[in-house]
């Protein structure tokens, strides 16, 4: 066990380094410059060349590459060429409200798929099944933008029980630490809601698939033989053996969720980390844009070797076969 | 699931990919005018659907009218509350009445007085024809990635699915705009950013299936036999997998249509004056307010073509392999 | 692989717009009933109370010299930082005049080689302490110094030194004596010496925060928190020297970047004044009688650069023809409605030192045919587009995403020229791909829009130094326009301009070396609460320290 972490995590370092140095000879190579942010530049070429000067990105780009790794592996991730502070800063402030919208809605995520895909399996082909199955493939279809704008059409506008966007209210700093709770989890609610059964199509397809499954496998129907109950062998067998591909389709949708964050961060004016990658590209803040990258990719990586480990406890066979198998 | 109703899913599915297509395919003989003629924007830009504009000819082209009256000197014509006074010599198409020809905007006109429905007919065409080279593309760098892998096993394996896991963490924004500024934007390369952008999921599926099938008895016996690879890949593995692929291909073909309305706002989708679907959209969002039309009948033509997509490849997934909805995605 | 369509992060944030203008289009649809009670509105200023403004952009920071410069940063700095002399938005009839500011008075030398400022003695920042000579010889140090790179340190290029003559009085001198000194001098805010002297020069560009947070202040206002890509919370500063300055206790800057979403919320109520709005809301704002919507001139142009270094647009014939082919009035009518008009110059219309006897060339595409034709364009093979030498006419038209007036104008021009056979092909690239490409000559014809400051300077748009260096974007190089263009900049002022700007006014009507398109009004729009809002053509807060609102329970607002 410990070696196959051992592998993985060296896979791991390994794919990220990768990742890394081609975001940075690609942005690099793309035309463009940190100094052409504005629409209107007065600057004189020799002027935008002392920029570059003072940012090094006259040197040779090997050289700035190695520059910049050695920093990176220190864990020092430059300075915003663009608000002219530490990238660590830049997106430190966004990462809280992305986790925040990102959880919410992971746990919406969860609660809608497992409520559809469990009833749409025990219901199979009933009209209820048949319900929630149009509705999850509607939720999954659908744009996310799309969702979104229902959502403050109804409830923002329509009737107005949520505001339409931001993360607190003008003034909201001033308020009691409860009031201000209460303020965010109000702005909360409809992006989370969104994003959150967008997301959940997809795993109420799998749940009820995987359930239906393990509903038809030999040792459910042994286990009911034994004349165990229903909820039982819902409970305990098939939805343990339901999980593992279940598991992996929630650890491919986190990373998802937090980048699929940018859509709805924008439309609800949610300050967060995809917001902050996009403006870095558009500008060519290269530090920024890495920096970013570098946390998706981490994210990525963290989740999918989580789900491994996880599906590798739920189910003893995999765990063996992953160990079997030679994974640099 | 029985597979009567699967096969309904399918129907549904294929029926209206069928319908987008021959409407594709027939756009000249569909759309009633040309696309991309800009008839008069004072008078014919932004109009709703059903309006029904009278067409003055002149000899420099066409004036639209609210309506025309015809008065012993030649034509009053209303345009916009203001009314022109025509001479029966200027006026090329005159009759008793009136002019002899209208323009009539089912679907609305855009804010050049492009016809929407026109549009819509020949963006289905574009659209499809995107989605289409996109998928088919992918598909095969796909499977010969995933095929490649599975079947060499060990280093080659290793290095072909790091690089795809390599790939699939790339941002694709950077991607996007690496690939935008590098190149003239054309039709072309945004076929190539939605395959490069889209290749990994199909080689990650090809390979997955490959490797389960190389084990399996009639593989085996065929090795045993003595057949190199490439035969067994031809004749066994490739027919066996093709299945959760083509799944994939469904859905992948859906993503394309969405993504493509995306790459528009980034100036990197189909350039104008040609309609796609998606920079219909982009064209229509500043103007919701004041003209919701033009946005949103792609936007649903959009919609329906991503469902059923997904309602064949549903429909295809139960068909090939029942168990392969919990396995085929991860 | 998730089967949900993969849209990279920034895709999806491109397709936003999309769906917030959807949002508009709903807000539309379900007005609200509410309609404000409209009470006799008081006409007395009065003081206190606060305003929420939907702004388009986040600030880049509280250090002018090491932002980049735009609007929306300069707008809310300067209402932190003052300058020595505000320049006043009244160029319409005359060169603009000076008020005073950090200076209450200055006076040029004989040789009008130095300018003395004398100083507002009661000006403190915002930690008591007085802003002296001091302060404004280092700002001057701070904003020539090639390590803090200062966008605009081109406008200093010609001090030679900020003497302090006393802890009050300042004297700049100059290398030599030219038009915009005045302008040059008062280029940037004034900074605190005390405050931020701590900290050398060449470590600026690399510590951005720490202005933030050793930060004091001049302006009217100061900032009391700012959340990035949220929220700006500005106050009055109550050690401001001057009388009944800033009216309000608190302003708001909410950051909404999409012009919809600003109109919605202003809608809603949730902001007082939107700083962006797009022509096509003006009638859901105007049909509001609780708004009020405002269309000021913007000194901006838009304008086609043709290539001059490409054939054919070498040719000022060919370029006169093209212009003649693209009808001009039938864009602005199309585009922006009452709120543009076709530009003839750089120099706008309402500015005073454009010759207004210049006529805009008509739509004429019979007269373009038979230049083309005389130029030995003619349609030999039938396919519709015209050619010499068996070269067809056909072009890139580029111009930048995300700017959608512009890209609708390539699609009419594209429609326009297609008329007298040129085949225009529009290219719609991202705006920093473009930017490397103007600098590289990579391209054929480029629209793009442009500010001019109210100095007449035309040597970064016109000069042929400037081509790929400054904004000479057709690249044209005339020997007469360079000539014209020192010969202005020469001139003891600005008045003493005006003869030859009309001389080069005049050779660009005949060079045609870009066709101008149009020049647009800013439109933004307001709560009838807020009172005595003028926005200039320089800045959307120009007077936001003279704004005030009229009274009004918490309770009615959100």
């Amino acid at each position: 066990m410990l070696s196959f972490l051992l592998r993985r995590l060296g896979a791991s370092i390994l794919l990220l380094w990768l990742v890394l140095s081609a975001v940075f000879f690609i942005v690099h190579a793309t035309p463009g410059d940190p100094s052409h942010l504005i629409e209107d530049p007065r600057m004189t070429s020799a002027e935008r060349a002392n920029l570059r000067r003072i940012y090094g990105l006259d040197r040779p780009l090997v050289e700035q590459y190695v520059l910049w790794l050695k920093a990176a592996v220190r864990g020092d991730w430059g300075i915003s060429m663009v608000q002219n502070r530490p990238v660590a800063r830049v997106l430190g402030g966004a990462i809280l409200p992305t986790f925040a919208l990102a959880g919410s809605a992971l746990a919406i995520q969860l609660g809608v798929g497992f409520l559809f895909g469990v009833a749409g399996a025990l219901r199979r082909d009933r009209p209820l099944d048949h319900a929630l199955r149009v509705l999850s493939l509607i939720f999954f279809s659908l744009p996310v933008f799309w969702l979104s704008l229902m959502a403050i059409l109804v409830f923002a506008v329509h009737w107005p029980l949520f505001p339409a966007g931001g993360m607190f209210s003008i003034g909201a700093e001033s308020l009691p630490p409860l009031a201000r709770a209460r303020d965010l989890i109000a702005h909360l609610i409809l992006p989370a809601s969104v994003l959150g059964l967008a997301f959940s199509g997809q795993l109420a397809r799998y749940v009820r698939g995987s359930l239906l499954d393990a509903l038809g496998q030999e040792h459910i129907r042994m286990a009911r033989a034994r004349g165990l109950s229903e909820r039982r062998i819902l409970g305990v067998h098939a939805l343990r053996y339901a999980l593992s591909p279940v598991i992996q389709i929630l650890a491919l949708s986190i990373p998802a969720l937090l980048s699929g964050s940018l859509i709805t961060e924008v439309v609800f004016s949610w300050p967060g980390l995809g917001r902050v990658g996009f403006d870095a590209a558009i500008g060519r803040d290269y530090p920024v844009i890495l920096a970013s990258t570098a946390l998706a990719a981490v994210l990525v990586i963290v989740f999918n070797l989580a789900a491994d480990l996880a599906h590798a406890a739920i189910d003893p066979r995999v765990r063996d076969a992953q160990a079997a198998r030679a994974t640099p | 699931m029985s597979e009567r109703q699967m096969s309904g899913t399918l129907r549904v599915g294929l029926a209206l990919i069928g319908l987008i297509g021959t409407i594709a395919l027939a756009a000249p003989w569909l759309a009633p005018y040309d696309p991309n003629e800009q008839l008069d924007p004072a008078v014919g830009g932004l109009r709703p659907p059903g309006t029904r504009l009278a067409a003055v000819k002149l000899r420099e082209g066409w004036l639209l009218a609210d309506g025309v009256r015809r008065t012993p000197e030649g034509l009053e014509v209303d345009r916009r509350g203001r009314t022109d006074r025509l001479a029966t010599a200027e006026v090329l198409n005159l009759t008793a009445e009136g002019v002899a020809d209208s323009r009539y905007f089912p679907l609305g006109s855009d804010r050049f007085g492009r016809d929407l429905l026109s549009r819509l007919i020949y963006g289905a065409r574009v659209s499809s024809v995107i989605a289409l080279l996109t998928t088919a593309l992918a598909l095969t760098l796909g499977l010969a990635v995933g095929s490649l892998a599975a079947l060499g096993g060990g280093m080659l394996d290793a290095v072909l699915m790091r690089t795809v896991d390599a790939l699939l963490a790339f941002p694709d924004l950077f991607l996007v705009i690496a690939l935008a500024a590098l190149f003239r934007p054309s039709d072309a390369l945004v076929v190539v950013v939605l395959v490069l952008a889209n290749w990994m999921g199909v080689a990650r599926v090809a390979r997955a299936q490959i490797v389960t099938l190389k084990e399996r008895e009639f593989v085996l016996a065929a090795r045993g036999m003595g057949r190199g690879w490439l035969g067994i890949w031809w004749d066994h593995l490739l027919p066996n997998a093709f299945g959760p692929i083509l799944v994939q291909a469904a859905l992948l073909a859906g993503a394309t249509i969405l993504i493509e309305a995306v790459l528009s706002f980034l100036g990197l989708g189909i350039q104008p004056p040609r309609p796609s679907w998606g920079n219909m959209i982009a064209e229509g969002q500043n103007l919701l307010s004041s003209a919701w039309w033009i946005a949103t009948f792609p936007g649903l033509a959009i919609c329906v073509a991503v469902i059923s997509l997904h309602l064949v490849g549903d429909g295809l997934r139960d068909r090939f392999d029942p168990r392969l909805r919990t396995t085929a995605d991860s | 692989m998730q089967n949900h369509p993969t849209l990279s992060s920034g895709l999806r944030r491109a397709a936003v717009s999309l769906a917030l203008s959807a949002l508009v289009l709903c807000l539309a649809f379900c007005r609200r009933s509410e309609e404000p009670g409209n009470a006799a509105r008081s006409t007395t200023p009065q003081n206190g109370g606060s305003a929420a403004i939907g702004w388009t952009a986040d600030i880049a920071g509280v250090n002018e010299t090491i932002v980049p410069s735009s609007n929306a940063t300069n707008d809310v700095l300067f209402q932190l930082f003052d300058h020595l002399v505000e320049e006043q938005p009244d160029f319409t009839e005359h060169a603009p005049t000076m008020a005073p500011q950090l200076a209450k008075a200055w006076e040029w030398s004989e040789d009008r080689k130095a300018i003395t400022f004398h100083l507002e003695e009661k000006a403190v920042w915002s930690d008591g302490v007085p802003v002296t000579a001091e302060d404004v010889r280092f700002s001057w140090q701070a904003q020539s110094n090639p390590a803090v790179a200062y966008s605009d340190a081109n406008a200093k290029r010609f001090i030679t030194d900020v003497e302090v003559v006393d802890p009050h009085t300042a004297r700049f001198h100059f290398s030599s004596a030219y038009a915009k000194q005045l302008l040059d001098a008062n280029e940037g805010v004034i900074l605190p010496k005390h405050a931020w002297s701590a900290l050398p020069f060449s470590e600026w560009r690399k510590n951005g925060d720490w202005f933030r947070d050793h930060l004091v202040t001049s302006g009217p206002f100061r900032l009391v928190s700012w959340k990035p890509q949220q929220e700006i919370v500005l106050a009055k500063n109550e050690r401001y020297f001057q009388p009944e300055r800033p009216r309000l206790d608190r302003v708001v800057l909410r950051i909404v970047p999409e012009a919809s979403s600003q109109v919605a919320q202003l809608l809603a109520g949730e902001v007082d004044f939107a700083a962006n709005v797009q022509p096509t809301d003006a009638p859901r704002i105007q049909a509001d009688k609780k708004l009020e919507m405002l269309a000021i001139p913007f000194r901006n142009f838009v304008f086609a650069a043709w290539n001059n270094q490409r054939e054919p647009f070498g040719d000022a014939d060919v370029r006169r023809a093209l212009t003649l082919a693209i009808d001009r009035q039938k864009i602005v009518d199309t585009l922006w409605g009452p709120y543009a008009k076709v530009a003839v110059s750089p120099i706008l219309s309402f500015v005073w030192a454009h010759d207004k006897s210049i006529q805009a060339l008509p739509y004429d595409p019979a007269e373009a045919r038979k230049i083309l034709a005389a130029k030995g364009f003619r349609d030999s093979d039938g396919d519709g587009v015209i050619e010499r030498k068996g070269k067809p006419f056909r072009f890139d038209l580029t111009t930048n995403a995300g700017n959608q007036q512009r890209i609708d104008a390539t699609v009419m021009i594209q429609a326009q020229l297609a008329s007298v056979g040129i085949a225009a092909a529009p290219r719609i690239v991202e705006f920093n791909s473009l930017a490397a490409q103007l600098d590289a000559g990579s391209y054929d014809c480029v629209i793009l829009g442009l500010g001019m400051d109210t100095s007449l300077d035309l040597t970064t748009l016109l000069h042929s130094r400037s081509i790929g260096n400054g904004n000479n974007l057709a690249r044209f190089s005339n020997p007469e326009v360079d000539r014209l263009i020192e010969e202005a900049a020469g001139q003891r002022d600005l008045e003493a301009m005006v003869p030859v700007i009309h001389q080069i006014e005049r050779v660009l009507q005949r060079e045609q070396p870009a066709t101008f398109l149009w020049e647009s009004k800013r439109l933004m729009a307001a709560n009838r609460r807020v009172r005595n809002f003028e926005p200039s053509p320089i800045y959307m807060l120009w007077n936001l320290r003279d704004w005030w609102v009229e009274p009004e329970p918490a309770a009615a607002r959100r």
